[in-house]
């Protein structure tokens, strides 16, 4: 692990928040390189095949949300100081996919046609994005947020204003979806192992 | 309505992974920030409906007629000096400036209009939009200005060795002999040197000498300019400088330690003043686990505090340490946060000086048994008084563990918040981070625990690692 790595995955302490609270400079960029990756991966993975170059405009922008808002998030209150950040960057997120201009779709790199594992995965990332950047929003985004960032039904359906039963069907609906769709483009898809990561 | 997690059964989802994030995304944030803010900020739990823009419009009429009233108010008229014997952070009511150690900073407040005198050393500047920053690098007597209005820009002094060599360490001679490099990120800076006046546009780096016009350089220079000298002349006065500076910054800090005219008062007297900052300051879990382990049941160390006439802390100094260095430096950092209005003696601010005292009691970690000792990497929870343990702080330290991909860190925390509260949400959390964990018997054990209703999603949790909660623990 990177020296950046294990910064980024240190918890933030109540200390730190609170100074972040209090605006304090040092403490906003311990709380940005403490949620940076998992808030980049989540707008870029929603952006799947949409327009990428909006991607690090909205992170930046969920980070500026974020910190001007921070004054008045309850560490005690109902969500995780990480729920909490997820929610605005998911919201952001989908209020700019549902402009017109972010609709245009980008083709996702294609993996060469190489025998080698590295290639194949690479085949098998392009075919996820290629799937997921297809299905439905309402799919897309709570699949997005279970598999890859695992958040649990309810923080789900409490980001998305939903009802928990809605989040399970859709959920399974997209399940559903990616794996006929990844059938169709690559048939040993299902062959690999299960893995997730943010 | 359970959904079916089978059908990604064996799809390696984990192969689209995204590229890292940009690089240096704090400082853009941090810059946006630092602008000055619009009146219609954004609401940021802005739902994914769209709202009635007349709310917004409405809202920023509100919000600028709002602002409109603050900002015909002038700032106090205010005036200091900050020594930085390590970096820091100085609001001045709107504008900000951060000090990097050893940087010397004499500054005077009249309404919207900031005079700053930088002696030496790095500053960042983040000038508000309605205040006009004029600096004098250098100190007296300096020739070369800045000035900027909604800027931000990092200003660096440094000694022109060779000049300095022939002047000798006269500080009446400082300021005809600085260098100043000046870099902005944001807004426009006048420079004047050597009298002639450039504006300095954001991304660019200028460097200004006494008798000579700003120059453009293509990034800040990391080697103090030196003029006239061999590389092994340059050295040896580089170590000189090196020496000097660190016997400056010695004696710089004991006398911030030992303000000549600050009086003693007792804690409670200063207390009376204070504005703002945490005085329950806990040791961090690796400390807390590392007392416990020590066998410690109380941890008690004291600071000299000393308050300048603006009510901001002057100086600390260590007077018994807790014998735990991260938390000696935990409790120096959250001192530094401290506010205080200022004293008043006899009707007029005055600079003083007190003695804190900070005691911690936990309990001594509970006796092992080697021969059923855990894999390294195993949580280990120390036992801790639930008078000491924040439950919703352990909580949410487990949530950005878990998020971090830590799931025993996060069920180690959930484990010790149990020892002090039990409901069922916290089953439910332990339940999930021991499935992630693959810690079979844990997940068993909160299972157990859950009403039905919650049952089923743990089920599925485990189920997804390999665990089955129907069958025998």
């Amino acid at each position: 692990m990177t020296a950046a790595a294990a910064r980024a995955a240190e918890p933030l302490d109540e200390l730190t928040l609170r100074r972040a609270q209090r605006g304090d400079e040092q403490a906003w960029r311990a709380l940005i390189a403490r949620f940076q990756h998992p808030v980049h991966a989540l707008i870029w993975r929603l952006f799947a095949g949409r327009a990428r170059h909006r991607v690090e405009d909205l992170v930046q922008e969920t980070f500026v949300r974020v910190l001007r808002a921070l004054p008045g998030f309850d560490p005690a209150g109902p969500a995780a100081l990480s729920t909490w950040i997820l929610t605005i960057a998911t919201r952001l997120a989908l209020n700019e996919l549902r402009r017109p201009e972010a609709t245009a779709l980008a083709a996702e790199p294609a993996g060469h046609e190489r025998t080698d594992q590295a290639a194949e995965r690479q085949r098998l990332a392009a075919a996820i994005a290629a799937c997921i950047a297809d299905l439905p929003e309402t799919q897309r985004v709570v699949l997005v947020l279970r598999e890859y960032h695992e958040l649990d039904y309810g923080d789900i359906a409490s980001m998305l204003e939903l009802e928990l039963g809605t989040v399970k069907s859709r959920l399974a609906r997209a399940r559903v979806a990616l794996r006929d769709r990844l059938l169709a483009r690559i048939p040993e898809a299902l062959n690999g192992r299960r893995g997730r990561h943010a | 309505m359970r959904d079916d997690d089978d059908a990604l059964a064996g799809v390696d989802l984990a192969a689209w992974q995204p590229p890292p994030p940009p690089a240096d995304l704090a400082s853009a944030v941090v810059a946006r920030l630092r602008e000055p803010t619009s009146a219609a900020a954004l609401d940021p739990h802005e739902r994914t409906s769209r709202r009635p823009r007349w709310i917004g419009g409405f809202a920023a009429v509100a919000a600028t007629a709002v602002a409109a009233v603050w900002f015909t108010r002038s700032p106090p008229p205010s005036r200091g000096v900050q020594i930085a014997t390590r970096a820091e952070h100085l609001a001045l009511d709107g504008s900000v400036a951060d000090l990097d150690a050893g940087a010397e900073l004499r500054w005077d407040r009249d309404r919207h209009r900031i005079t700053a005198h930088q002696a030496r050393g790095i500053v960042r500047w983040t000038v508000a939009d309605d205040d006009t920053l004029v600096i004098f690098p250098g100190g007296q007597g300096s020739t070369t200005t800045m000035e900027a209005s909604g800027a931000s820009l990092r200003v660096e002094v440094q000694m022109n060795l060779s000049d300095m060599r022939l002047v000798g360490t006269s500080t009446l001679t400082a300021a005809t002999v600085a260098v100043v490099t000046v870099v902005v990120y944001m807004g426009h800076v006048k420079a004047t040197s050597g009298g002639q006046t450039v504006t300095v546009t954001p991304g660019s780096t200028v460097e200004l000498r006494p008798q000579a016009p700003p120059r453009e350089v293509a990034e800040p220079r990391p080697e103090p300019p030196v003029v006239g000298a061999s590389p092994a002349e340059v050295q040896r006065l580089e170590a000189q400088l090196r020496t000097a500076n660190d016997k400056i910054a010695a004696l710089t800090a004991e006398l911030a330690a030992r303000p000549a005219d600050a009086i003693e008062v007792t804690p409670m007297a200063l207390d009376a003043f204070r504005l703002r900052g945490d005085r329950n300051i806990l040791p961090d879990e690796a400390t807390r686990l590392a007392i416990a382990r020590a066998g410690v049941t109380k941890v008690t160390g004291s600071y000299k505090l000393c308050i300048n006439t603006s009510g901001a802390v002057a100086s600390i100094r260590l007077l018994q340490s807790t014998r735990f260095a991260a938390y000696d430096r935990r409790i120096e950092q959250a001192i530094l946060g401290w506010t205080y209005r200022p004293f008043l003696s006899e009707g007029k601010p005055t600079p003083v000086c007190t003695a804190v005292t900070f005691l911690y009691e936990g309990s001594p970690a509970p006796a092992v048994d080697r021969s059923r000792a855990a894999a390294p990497d195993a949580p280990t929870v120390p036992e801790v008084s639930c008078a000491t343990v924040n439950v919703d702080d352990l909580l949410t330290q487990a949530a950005n563990q878990y998020a971090s991909g830590y799931v025993r860190a996060a069920l180690a925390l959930v484990t010790k918040a149990l020892a002090c509260k039990q409901d069922i949400r916290m089953y439910r959390l332990a339940a999930m981070y021991a499935c992630a964990g693959r810690d079979a018997d844990t997940a068993h054990q909160m299972y157990q625990k859950l009403p039905a209703q919650h049952q089923a999603e743990i089920e599925q949790k485990c189920q997804q690692e390999g665990i089955n909660l129907q069958a025998d623990p």
